[in-house]
């Protein structure tokens, strides 16, 4: 094994240009420079019109507008209080009747098939319904939101405790362990990487129901300000917006496996 | 570095006054009734197979380990032999037939009972130390007792430097060694293993089965060993149970009497060669060997 690798010319130290390139540092900044003056080039080049595609520096402008004269931040706190508060409300909910399921044979049998059945229609479809019932303020955002990170985490948590190997159980079985010492001692650290996985898909959820339900009636959020700009045409307004969202979906997603990686320090989170 | 400890191999002890070593008693079958640990009566075990169909898993095991031997169980892929273990240790119950732990049914005796199964299985988030505790905690023992028994444990097991490592820190063999000291920190009278170095290679495998015969010397406990390596069961036992496909059943036992205690040198001897070769001869005879 391994001679015939050996076997030909010691290689010649090549130009470190590739090796530099590899590192993702490196690599995801250029692809951004080279693709926003791409963008720039193009648009410019081409004449595009402003209400059709902005050019990146007109919506870098309209960003720096927006958060300077205080209408983003405005708009940004509260879809960011509908976001977190559903994501707290439907996650914990999600553990909760997930943990209940996969427990309970009975509980299983009972309300299985009502949460697939609701599972399979598509929540945001009951927005309107839900703005109706809960108002146009903050909490039927929080509930839209909820109702969407509630069933990444319901499946994960069945999911995960549902994985837990029979030599384990059986370990447990061997020291006369009571059921709820091998739930904690060693069915919920099992499962807890896919509970973070739920959580990591639960976050991004939470922030496309909370715009929804904005989209739907509100009077106040990003969601709210995204059509506003685009009834106005002032699309790189609306560029801006995306922008926002964008971040916020990144930043979420990195606190999660933040945080992931720091509780299920023995294994490597898997995106 | 055992220099000048006594030879500790169960036959040259006398638990309750019987001696066990048998070059006094003839192929024993079945085993005297004094001293007896284990006794295997008529067991049965039938199970339905997800295609609904009956699967006789094992037909009419009967067989007896006495306090202090070393038996080795060998036998076919799919002979039944981890069900067989698994019953033994209390985790399923049998179709028919008993399993008595000193004249009681095994389902009270489970504290009496350590197992090693065929995968270490160890908890990936505790350490070394908590990975060895975890029987002391979930049986409500005393911890500051057991902490220290867990030490020497480790100490014995020659992984003192690894107490504070997690699992996947160390080498399948170290984690193996690390479920043996689980299984041993309460104290169990016999430790029932499941073909616990299948997944080693070769050469950790010898090493390994070397640390078995030691820390069983040491530790004197009673050990039934299931294995589907002839040499293995021959160069570890006291005693060879050898069990037919399935459905499995004990077919042939052959008493092993090389001296104790044993390095691998022993494995080269004439001895040896004919003990292989006599419970090798069964299973060919009876067709393919499984794996």
């Amino acid at each position: 094994m391994g001679t015939s690798a050996k076997a030909g010319t010691p290689r010649a130290r090549r130009a470190p240009w590739s090796a530099i390139l590899q590192r993702e540092a490196v690599l995801v900044p250029l692809i951004f420079v080279v693709a926003v003056g791409a963008w720039e080039a193009v648009t410019r080049g081409l004449g595009v019109p402003d209400y059709i595609l902005p050019g990146p520096s007109l919506i870098a402008r309209a960003l720096v507008n927006g958060l300077l004269a205080g209408t983003l931040l405005y708009h940004l706190w509260q879809t960011l209080a509908e976001i977190l508060l559903g994501f707290l409300l439907g996650s914990s909910l999600g553990l909760v009747f997930g943990g209940l399921i996969a427990e309970f044979a009975l509980v299983r049998k009972g309300l299985y098939p009502y949460i697939v059945a609701f599972q399979a229609m598509p929540k945001i479809a009951i927005a309107p319904l839900l703005i109706m019932w809960l108002g146009y303020g903050i909490f039927s955002k929080v509930v839209i939101a909820a109702l969407v990170a509630f069933f990444p985490l319901l499946v994960n948590v069945i999911a995960g405790l549902d994985s837990i190997d029979q030599d384990k159980l059986d370990l447990m079985n061997s020291f006369d362990a009571s059921r709820w010492e091998t739930f904690k001692m060693v069915k919920v650290p099992h499962g807890l990487p896919y509970v973070f996985a739920g959580l990591d898909v639960a976050i991004v959820f939470s922030i496309l129901g909370a715009i929804v339900g904005e989209f739907v009636g509100s009077q106040r959020g990003l969601g709210n300000r995204l059509l506003e700009l685009s009834f106005a045409m002032d699309i790189p307004g609306v560029f801006s917006i995306l922008i926002v969202l964008s971040v916020l979906g990144v930043g979420f997603h990195l606190m999660v496996v933040a945080v992931w990686r720091r509780v299920v320090f023995w294994m490597e989170p898997q995106p | 570095m055992e220099g000048g400890r006594p030879p500790a191999w169960p036959g040259s002890r006398a638990p309750g006054g019987v001696c066990m070593r048998s070059e006094d008693s003839p192929t024993v079958w079945p085993a005297r009734a004094d001293g007896t640990l284990i006794a295997v009566d008529r067991l049965h075990k039938t199970y339905v197979s997800r295609e609904g169909t009956e699967v006789e898993a094992l037909a009419d095991v009967g067989f007896h380990i006495a306090s202090g031997e070393f038996v080795s169980l060998v036998g076919p892929s799919g002979c039944g032999k981890s069900t067989l273990l698994r019953i033994l240790g209390g985790l399923i119950p049998p179709t028919s037939g008993s399993v008595l732990f000193r004249g009681e049914p095994v389902v009270h005796h489970k504290k009496d009972i350590g197992i090693v199964f065929q995968n270490a299985v160890l908890l990936p988030w505790r350490t070394v130390l908590q990975n060895i505790m975890l029987p002391v905690i979930v049986r409500h023992l005393d911890r500051a007792v057991h902490q220290r028994k867990a030490m020497d444990l480790l100490a014995m097991t020659g992984l003192d430097g690894f107490v504070h490592k997690y699992p996947n820190e160390l080498s399948g063999g170290m984690q193996q060694r690390v479920s043996i000291a689980r299984a041993l920190v309460y104290d169990p009278s016999i430790l029932l293993m499941d073909e616990p170095f299948g997944a080693l290679d070769a050469m950790t495998r010898e090493h390994m089965n070397v640390e078995l015969l030691r820390i069983w010397q040491e530790s004197r406990k009673t050990v039934l060993f299931i294995t589907h390596s002839i040499p293995e069961a021959v160069f570890l036992s006291d005693r060879v149970l050898a069990m037919s496909a399935r459905p499995g059943r004990i077919v042939r036992e052959v008493r092993i009497d090389l001296p104790r205690p044993r390095e691998l040198d022993v494995m080269v001897t004439k001895e040896f060669g004919d003990h292989l070769r006599e419970i090798r001869s069964f299973f060919e005879v009876r067709g393919r060997f499984g794996d």
